[in-house]
């Protein structure tokens, strides 16, 4: 996708990534700039996960996300992080991913997940056009992984 | 003093009056207008502030938060599911299939009332796609 194009979706998409939408759900955003969506999970009693996602080719190419630490440390593979244990939904994935050698999302909607060995017959074709499937849907359904199975 | 000059005195008070009249006019006038505004914005504060009887309800998603500007002030025996569809539609949400209902991270069931739901007072419903599947 043309970078224009690919910046227009983006912020159109991000827009209403308000701070009120932020304040409501524990979100804290770090920056919202294209290409990138930095922005912590947070919820009393967790560790806050981070999460910085490459946009860049957004929406022919789904988003790389970073798992971070709240001070934007990459997560390690070994001990398991807090910020993803004890990970009841598999959504994220501990094992050193083949691409960057880090935890990644496993889930659709994620670069590492379709370009994952296991999933690469998954096509993010099959999904980018699906409701709940943009940058926001994307968040969402991350967030409420992060809610479900972690803490 | 002449007559005349009496005579020019008092014309020149009753302008003074008039004058003095239309000035007072102007502020009763405005006056009445912002004692209309005013009642006028209890009015608007009131019909969305809840009570035992009704809830003022927010639904936030990340194409925004329905209504905009001000929560809606919905009965507490109405189904959740009708602010959502009100929502959907308002914000043009063409599948929410699977979507998942939470306020204050609580997962709440959309087909029951609020009440039912132990809802009351200010409340905001999330609602958004499921986490859907993982693994490798």
């Amino acid at each position: 996708m043309h970078t224009l194009a690919s910046q227009a979706l983006f912020q159109t998409q991000v827009e209403h990534i308000s701070a009120k939408l932020a304040s409501s759900r524990g979100w804290l955003v770090h920056k919202l700039e294209y290409p990138y969506v930095d922005l912590s999970f947070t919820a009393d009693g967790r560790t806050p996960l981070r999460l910085c996602a490459d946009c860049s080719e957004w929406n022919s190419e789904p988003p790389s996300f970073r798992l971070l630490s709240a001070a934007g440390v990459p997560l390690p593979s070994n001990p398991p992080p807090a910020e993803i244990s004890p990970n009841r939904t598999g959504v994220f994935n501990v094992s050193q991913h083949p691409t960057t050698g880090l935890p990644f999302i496993c889930s659709p909607g994620s670069r590492e997940y379709h370009t994952h060995s296991s999933h690469i017959n998954d096509h993010w074709d099959a999904y980018r056009r699906q409701t709940g499937y943009d940058l926001g849907g994307l968040l969402t359904r991350y967030w409420h992984a992060w809610l479900k199975g972690t803490g | 003093m002449e007559p005349n000059d009496e005579l020019q005195q008092a014309e020149a008070h009753l302008k003074q009056a008039e004058a003095d009249l239309e000035a007072g006019r102007t502020l009763e006038r405005a006056a009445d207008r912002e004692v209309e505004e005013a009642l006028h914005e209890i009015r608007d504060v009131e019909s969305h502030h809840p009570d035992s009887n009704h809830l003022a309800v927010e639904v936030a998603t990340t194409s925004g938060f329905y209504p905009e500007g001000h929560p809606a002030r919905v009965p507490i025996n109405q189904p959740v599911a009708d602010e959502l569809a009100r929502a959907a539609k308002a914000l043009e949400l063409t599948d929410t299939t699977g979507w998942v209902v939470t306020v204050n991270k609580r997962i709440i069931e959309p087909g029951l009332s609020y009440e039912a739901n132990g809802l009351m007072g200010c409340v905001v419903i999330d609602w958004g796609p499921a986490e859907g599947g993982g693994g490798v």
